[in-house]
């Protein structure tokens, strides 16, 4: 991708419009299992876990508490090893995390390197697999801090920026690696609802701009249904997918006319209530 | 500074009452002389004399064992941290040796090294290194694992992890070590240079006890005093700069 084409609207309808092949899928998770071992005994979340993902989607993964979600992500980014079965992206098997997949940390203070400036941390994320010149590294930060709109914070410290302007950094600095899946693990439950909300549409206008594919965890149902474009719902931990649906809005959506169509209250309600009788059926939270 | 002046009030109440105790000969005058005459005394003996000729060799004494100490521990730390065989390999020997004062080994380094600098710095160096090898190691085993699945996914070789990432996020730590070994090469330098050799401060204030004059001799104590503080305050101003990124700078 050349650094121009981030702010022409390129195939934004990629996603959902009709293709002339049917591509290959991006990642495909096959058979896929995990144990943890513990004093108390051993706990399955996942066993034999099949699904495949396509190329230039957004997935969400929702789920009651306890069921896996992260460690799907953190399988799916070779950052946990699995106990059985495999990942496969772009036709080979995870081992390890691969080159072209950048995973946002819900934790961002913790994954925000502190002793760097905003341009010093976007920086890292684009000098960590190739050199560039100086000046040329520089002039690309900026490109991508302007795209996540930190202009005129580049020499500011994690410490004196907002939550949410510091998970802008941190998904600036994965964007600046220009990969094809970004793996994004509750990155917003950590901030107000404002921010929140500017956030999403941050991220949606990024997946519509970059030739990406977006894997994004949360337990927020109506984060999910406004975002993705299919959801798969897990069930508690070892029980494997509950649903798996596509969600068919408009695009360009529209955190005031997406969030008021009848469509979005009706899938929200669904995957609410799917998720919701699991989590009461688990007794008292 | 300005907040502190309580404190500083106090010293120099401690001092009018020790001027006032010698002059009055509520003490023995001589052996605890009036502050004025110390005073005196050290505008002397600091003006060229021999309190300032014997700075020069504690302070390179200090800084060449501090440092060796500070470029062997850090590295050594930093594996032990990070690579579990290391820290097994490592760790049983470092909590045998720790706990014996370095002051018993200057008997030993005599035999080996002789009486004089390198001696002294062999000791300042081998009390220095345990305080910053600690804390380098527990600041390595206390950085977040987050930060370092930052560094997997971006896909950072083990070295640059290690320097980009794991260095800069235990520096903190390593900096409280270094200054507790700053404190202590002083000590140990100080004592080293009692019992051994004819130079340095220690030799000075050992010396002047010896010949009776009691008034150099607490010039040279006076002098270690304001050493002590100038160095932490120094040091203290270097680690507000290394730090400035935590956003609460180290008031000195």
């Amino acid at each position: 991708m050349a650094a121009s084409a981030l702010f022409k609207p390129a195939d934004a309808n990629a996603a959902t419009g009709p293709r002339a092949v049917p591509a290959q899928p991006i990642i495909a998770v096959r058979n896929l299992s995990k144990t943890f071992k513990s004093k108390h005994g051993t706990l399955t979340v996942f066993d034999k876990l099949n699904c495949s993902i396509e190329r230039r989607s957004f997935l969400s993964v929702i789920g009651p508490s306890g069921c896996g979600k992260s460690t799907l992500l953190k399988l799916i980014s070779g950052l946990e090893t699995p106990s059985g079965g495999e990942v496969v992206f772009n036709e080979r098997a995870v081992k390890g995390p691969p080159k072209g997949m950048i995973y946002v940390f819900q934790q961002y203070t913790k994954s925000i390197l502190p002793w760097r400036t905003v341009i010093e941390n976007i920086e890292f994320g684009l000098t960590a697999q190739r050199s560039l010149p100086r000046r040329e590294a520089r002039e690309r930060c900026r490109e991508y801090i302007d795209l996540v709109g930190l202009k005129g914070y580049e020499d500011y410290y994690p410490y004196q920026l907002s939550g949410g302007m510091q998970q802008r950094v941190c998904i600036a600095r994965a964007l600046i690696c220009e990969p094809e899946v970004l793996l994004m693990d509750e990155p917003f439950s950590a901030v107000d609802a404002m921010t929140r909300a500017i956030l999403q549409e941050l991220v949606m206008r990024i997946w519509q701009t970059l030739p990406i594919t977006i894997l994004f965890v949360t337990h927020d149902v109506d984060e999910a249904v406004f975002l993705s474009t299919r959801i798969i719902s897990l069930n508690r931990a070892g029980g494997g997918i509950a649903e798996d649906v596509p969600i068919a809005l408009p695009s360009p959506r529209d955190q005031i006319a997406t969030r008021a169509d009848p469509k979005f209250t009706e899938l929200r309600q669904k995957l609410f209530a799917s998720i919701f009788v699991q989590e009461k059926s688990a007794g008292p939270a | 500074m300005t907040r502190r002046w309580p404190g500083f009030l106090l010293i120099v109440v401690v001092l009018l009452l020790w001027e006032l105790a010698s002059a009055q000969q509520w003490i023995d005058p001589v052996s605890m002389p009036r502050v004025s005459v110390i005073a005196t005394s050290w505008i002397e003996n600091i003006g060229g004399g021999p309190l300032l000729e014997s700075l020069g060799p504690t302070l390179w004494r200090i800084f060449v064992g501090f440092g060796l100490a500070t470029l062997v521990a850090v590295p050594v730390g930093l594996l032990m941290g990070s690579v579990p065989f290391v820290y097994r390999l490592l760790e049983p020997i470092t909590e045998f040796v720790r706990p014996i004062p370095s002051s018993a080994y200057i008997p030993v380094a005599i035999l080996f090294l002789g009486i004089d600098n390198e001696m002294k710095i062999f000791v300042v160096f081998l009390a220095c290194i345990f305080p910053i090898l600690l804390n380098t190691y527990s600041g390595v085993r206390a950085v977040d694992p987050v930060l370092i699945d930052t560094g997997r996914t971006f896909g950072v070789s083990w070295a640059r992890a290690l320097w980009s990432i794991v260095l800069p996020a235990s520096l903190p730590s390593i900096l409280t070590g270094m200054r507790i070994s700053l404190g202590i090469s002083l000590i140990v330098a100080v004592v080293a240079e009692m019992i051994a050799g004819s130079s340095g401060i220690g030799y000075f204030i050992l010396d002047m006890q010896r010949v009776f004059r009691v008034p150099e001799m607490f010039a040279g104590i006076f002098t270690l005093g304001m050493l002590g503080f100038l160095i932490n305050f120094l040091f203290l101003k270097a680690e507000g700069y290394f730090l400035r990124w935590r956003g609460t700078s180290v008031e000195a």
